[in-house]
């Protein structure tokens, strides 16, 4: 199948995303980052100096420690290492996020590109349903699944995922109708290119890179709206380390132990900076106007 | 070069409609084996729609076609869309008013070529990028151009890139709908000369369209006039320019600057 035999020659884009580190330090910068977060999740139970703390273990005669030796980032209300917490919460909060973008992309981008390349009757179905879903402010409506469903990480994500996906859609559509209108569509199907090969080589290419962004500008939101839901119970439960969780749970004692936020939360910006500096790094890199002649 | 008696292309009461508007309305319209065939018109008169009707494509943009498009005395409006999609490129190529936006930013010049070919069953990668190098190297293109991407190449290079590909292909018809009139005039030369070439020593079929009548007068064998989407008058190039038949013709003719003399006072 021809398909197969010509796929893109990743061989060359992974060279020029290697070339593209060389002289791109923001996206050395993003990918050495985010590389950091999945150690950390990855490595949490060999890294933590107190593992049990993650989840069951309290200590109650050791609770709102400072920061020492012995607890690098100071102890929660319970008496548990928040080092060990905020390493552990890289197995949640980047996970969360990670599988929301990816059912928003998995549902939101095909469904564009379908609206915004065939447009008329397809387009209109598509868009009033987006508009359904979007005449709805995110957050209540994540809380409206999230209370249908029962309390879970997985029922989280599923929540947040369905609220998202329209504005993919949306954004992509957009892109799409506008690519649809371009003369090397027109080109493509005066040689002879079916639509589908024309949507998955020629339109999703070149409406993606708004996308790419959007979606590295997510992450940090995201993680918010899940740490937003589990406060409000209907999210993360309490052992669970999730860091929104966690910073929700430290605002009470914020003004006179400052670490049971600032830790947790220091971890959310860090995740945030670098998707949005990987995610730009790799649009620059990407876009074949910016790479250099050969 | 071998001229079969019967038309390459052969239209008949094409009547091509946006709603309950008519665009366009040819009772017959016939390119002949190895034939440049000038198209010519003013804007809107239904030119192009023409030739998107004759590869099928006009329905995509929303127009209603109906009537009779041979080809080789197959009609071409009653294949399927997957007999068309193989008849599209490699039977009947069409080239574009602006050279560098008919290529996708994101492809390589040589990816472009070795996705077509091989879309339109060259037998390996390697051959279809021996094909382009040598299509390329047909319209006087070093093969190094492949490594490019569309926008590295000049207006007048993209053309040729153009051409190349419907060379590799092999096509057999080529509809060229306003190439040149984005480009400057020597380039614009340099193309008519090599869209000359492929017809003398391809026997290719072209269909030349343009709004520019000398353009047309200096390339074409013979010329249909369009205006408001019927045919005013048609018939050799020589003919038509140095008798035309018709007042809309006369007045074309008359349109067209000429080097060294007094424009007529009127």
């Amino acid at each position: 199948m021809i398909d197969e035999a010509f796929a893109p020659p990743q061989p060359r884009r992974l060279a020029v995303v290697v070339e593209g580190m060389r002289r791109n330090p923001l996206l050395a910068t993003g990918a050495a980052l985010s590389l950091v977060i999945v150690l950390a999740g990855a490595l949490a139970p060999v890294l933590a100096p107190h593992p049990a703390d993650a989840y069951v273990a309290t200590h109650p005669t050791q609770t709102l420690l400072q920061p020492s030796g012995l607890h690098p980032f100071g102890t929660d209300q319970l008496g548990r290492d928040l080092l060990t917490r905020v390493l552990f919460g890289a197995r949640i909060s980047p996970v969360i996020a990670f599988f929301v973008l990816l059912i928003s992309c998995v549902v939101g981008i095909p469904l564009g590109l379908a609206a915004g390349y065939f447009g008329g009757l397809i387009d209109d179905v598509l868009m009033r349903i987006t508009d359904v879903f979007l005449a709805f402010p995110a957050l209540l409506l994540a809380l409206a699944f999230a209370a249908v469903l029962t309390p879970s990480i997985g029922n989280t994500t599923l929540a947040i995922a369905l609220t998202w996906w329209p504005w993919y859609t949306r954004l992509i559509r957009g892109q799409a109708a506008s690519v649809a209108g371009r003369q090397y569509i027109e080109a493509a199907r005066a040689l002879g290119v079916s639509h589908r090969r024309i949507l998955l080589r020629h339109v999703l290419p070149n409406s993606i890179t708004p996308l790419i962004v959007q979606v590295s500008l997510d992450v940090s939101a995201v993680i918010l709206t899940a740490s937003a839901l589990s406060f409000l119970g209907l999210g993360a439960q309490d052992p669970t380390p999730d860091w929104g969780l966690m910073v929700s749970q430290g605002q009470s004692y914020f003004t006179t132990q400052w670490w049971l936020v600032t830790f947790p939360g220091a971890a959310i910006l860090l995740t945030a900076v670098a998707f949005n500096m990987l995610g730009d790094g790799l649009r620059d890199v990407l876009d074949p106007r910016r790479v250099p002649v050969r | 070069m071998n001229r079969s008696p019967g038309p390459k292309i052969e239209v008949r009461d094409l009547a091509i409609a946006f709603g309950d508007r008519e665009v366009v309305h040819l009772d017959r319209l016939e390119l002949g084996q190895g034939e440049i065939l000038g198209l010519a018109g003013e804007s809107g008169s239904g030119k192009s729609m023409t030739a998107l009707a004759i590869l099928g494509l006009a329905p995509t943009v929303g127009a209603r076609v109906s009537g009779t498009i041979l080809f080789e005395g197959r009609d071409l409006m009653g294949l399927s869309e997957r007999e068309l999609r193989d008849v599209r490129g490699r039977r009947i190529a069409m080239i574009f008013q602006g050279p560098v936006a008919s290529f996708n930013p994101v492809f390589r010049v040589g990816n472009l070529f070795v996705r077509t070919l091989v879309l339109h069953g060259a037998a390996s990668k390697l051959e279809a990028r021996e094909r382009a190098e040598e299509a390329l190297r047909g319209v006087l293109l070093p093969p190094s151009l492949l490594a490019r991407y569309p926008h590295q190449l000049s207006g007048g290079q993209a053309q040729r890139v153009a051409i190349a590909l419907a060379l590799a292909l092999r096509s057999e018809v080529l509809l060229a709908d306003e190439p040149t009139s984005a480009l400057d005039v020597t380039v614009q030369a340099e193309i008519l000369e090599l869209i000359r070439r492929l017809r003398d020593v391809r026997g290719m079929s072209v269909l030349f369209i343009s709004h520019d009548l000398a353009v047309v007068s200096e390339l074409c064998d013979r010329i249909a006039v369009m205006r408001a989407g019927r045919t005013v008058e048609q018939g050799p190039a020589r003919d038509l320019l140095s008798a035309p038949a018709e007042d809309y013709t006369k007045a074309l003719v008359a349109a067209v600057p000429k080097v060294g003399l007094a424009r007529p006072a009127q």
